[in-house]
């Protein structure tokens, strides 16, 4: 009983605690964000699950400011058909926004266990689907600066498609200093990509990196991590 | 379920918390360059593995786009590509990539892999690295810049119009056992460099050491031309380098190595340049 009342305290001053810190945020907002902003978006989503189960997230937002112009889309899905295979899903999702852009983060943990596996039966059920990210950041010259017009685009994901095991990936995107960065890494068997382009341009410099990864089979590592820092 | 419930309420809590207490990033002008690209990759698996990179990066001290060479101006390109696909088979594949527009070298990889195919002939390993440098110059007629070159040896001094082309790389083709490591390095924003090494040999079964079996090659081109005055219309050709390196073996091979080094000795102007003491 008592367990419950401290639980229920530690609970109710973490809300506070949040109120206190929205109310404190809204009255910052003034005068820092003079400009049109991405709004400031987080979700959680824990899931423990036996049998088919479906998930989708679309999100994307575009907006001009101080001689910035910022894009992001994400795309995430994930499939088990139908059968008695135990799914884990743990997952972050959060956009804040900065003096001239956002923050932009995902972390997404994928588990599948089909229980009473046979490796013999091609139709069983079996766990897909794909995320991906799109960034695209445009900055008009700024001759005070001496600080050249730049685009940077760029695309990071991965493709799944388990008859068992682990995906787990990390993407993180900031500007306006367009750093992104992409963690990946699975286990188990089946099939996954994955991979990281990005391309930036200036009057005076072209820079483009590609890079892309397909494992099939039964694999105990495949581990990928890629970054992107105009310095 | 309630129990769950509360766990995703604190831990969302909690996020949002760690959330708002995250400063914004001081803005800082963007630059065209330098930037700086690393990637990582380590995969062991059973089965089939492909990976590709492809990397380009040109830049100029003019203008990219107008796609002439202005007077004195210099234009670089660092290019990469490469493709690894392994199927039917045992594979450790481990590669460390950095590009560096800031710091030399300019680009480093180092790539290892080791296969062993399946024991129902169907399996094989085909990898190919290509590197390259391009460095195209008209020459520099001005003279010195900068307070450096207000030295009376520098003042009208030229070096005249260059092309340099170096190009490297190794390849593995149909290759059923094998461990190798490559290693490459280049650099054009600072002494203009190209480094390409492989070495490979058999895979380890157990504690001993196999033959590698089928082909491995590696080889090296370069192409070098130089002027002679610092004319800005005529530019009579002063010297020309041409180099060809490639190695192959077929079957079965205990170690292939080769390891092959271009360092560009285009003059620079003499302008005095020991500052900082400390960089």
């Amino acid at each position: 009983m008592s367990k419950k009342i401290v639980k229920d305290m530690i609970l109710a001053g973490c809300v506070a605690l949040l109120m206190i810190i929205m109310i404190q945020g809204a009255f910052a907002q003034q005068g820092v964000w003079a400009v049109p902003q991405p709004e400031r978006m987080w979700v959680v989503t824990d899931i423990q699950h036996i049998g088919s189960l479906s998930i989708n997230r679309d999100y994307s937002h575009s907006y001009s400011a101080d001689r910035v112009i910022e894009e992001r889309t994400h795309s995430f899905n994930a499939n088990v058909s139908a059968g008695n295979g135990n799914t884990r899903i743990f997952d972050v999702f959060s956009v804040a926004p900065t003096t001239r852009g956002s923050q932009f983060f995902v972390n997404t943990i994928i588990g599948y266990n089909p229980l009473n596996m046979n490796k013999l039966n091609t139709s069983a059920p079996r766990l897909m689907g794909s995320e991906g990210t799109y960034i695209g950041d445009s900055y008009t010259g700024n001759s005070e600066l001496c600080a050249p017009a730049v685009r940077v685009c760029g695309v990071m994901g991965s493709q799944f498609d388990l008859k068992r095991g682990v995906v787990h990936s990390t993407t993180s995107t900031n500007t306006p200093m367009s750093l992104a960065s992409y963690d990946f890494s699975s286990t188990g068997e089946g099939t996954v990509s994955t991979g990281f382009t990005v391309v930036s341009g200036s009057g005076d410099a072209h820079t483009s990196y590609s890079q892309k990864i397909k494992v099939e089979g039964e694999f105990e590592r495949v581990d990928y991590s890629a970054s992107f820092n105009p310095r | 379920m309630r129990k769950s419930g509360n766990i995703v309420v604190m831990a969302a809590c909690i996020l949002f918390i760690m959330l708002s207490l995250t400063q914004p990033v001081s803005a800082i002008p963007p630059s065209e360059d330098p930037f700086l690209i690393k990637t990582s990759t380590d995969i062991t698996c059973s089965g089939s593995v492909t990976e590709s990179v492809s990397f380009d990066w040109a830049y100029t001290n003019k203008n990219l786009s107008d796609n002439t060479l202005t007077n004195d101006e210099r234009v670089a390109q660092i290019r990469y590509d490469e493709h690894t696909s392994a199927t039917d088979g045992y594979t450790e594949f481990s590669k460390e990539f950095t590009a560096d527009g800031l710091d030399v070298p300019n680009l480093h990889v180092d790539k290892k892999v080791g296969f062993i195919a399946n024991q129902s002939m169907t399996g094989g390993l085909d990898s190919t690295e290509d590197t390259g440098i391009f460095i195209a110059s008209a020459g520099i007629t001005g003279g010195g810049s900068g307070t450096g070159g207000l030295c009376i040896w520098s003042q009208h001094a030229c070096v005249p119009p260059s092309c340099e082309i170096a190009v490297a790389g190794s390849q593995l083709k149909d290759v059923t056992r094998v461990n190798s490591h490559t290693i490459t390095s280049m650099q054009t924003s600072e002494s203009p460099r190209l480094h390409h090494e492989i070495t490979a040999k058999g895979a380890m079964w157990g504690d001993n050491q196999t033959y590698g079996a089928g082909t491995v090659s590696a080889g090296m081109k370069v192409d070098v031309r130089e002027g002679n005055n610092c004319n800005n219309t005529v530019h009579p050709l002063g010297s020309r380098l041409r180099y060809t390196t490639i190695s192959t073996a077929t079957g079965q091979w205990n170690s292939f190595a080769k390891s092959m080094t271009y360092t560009s000795a285009i003059p620079a102007l003499q302008i005095p340049g020991q500052y900082p003491l400390f960089p």
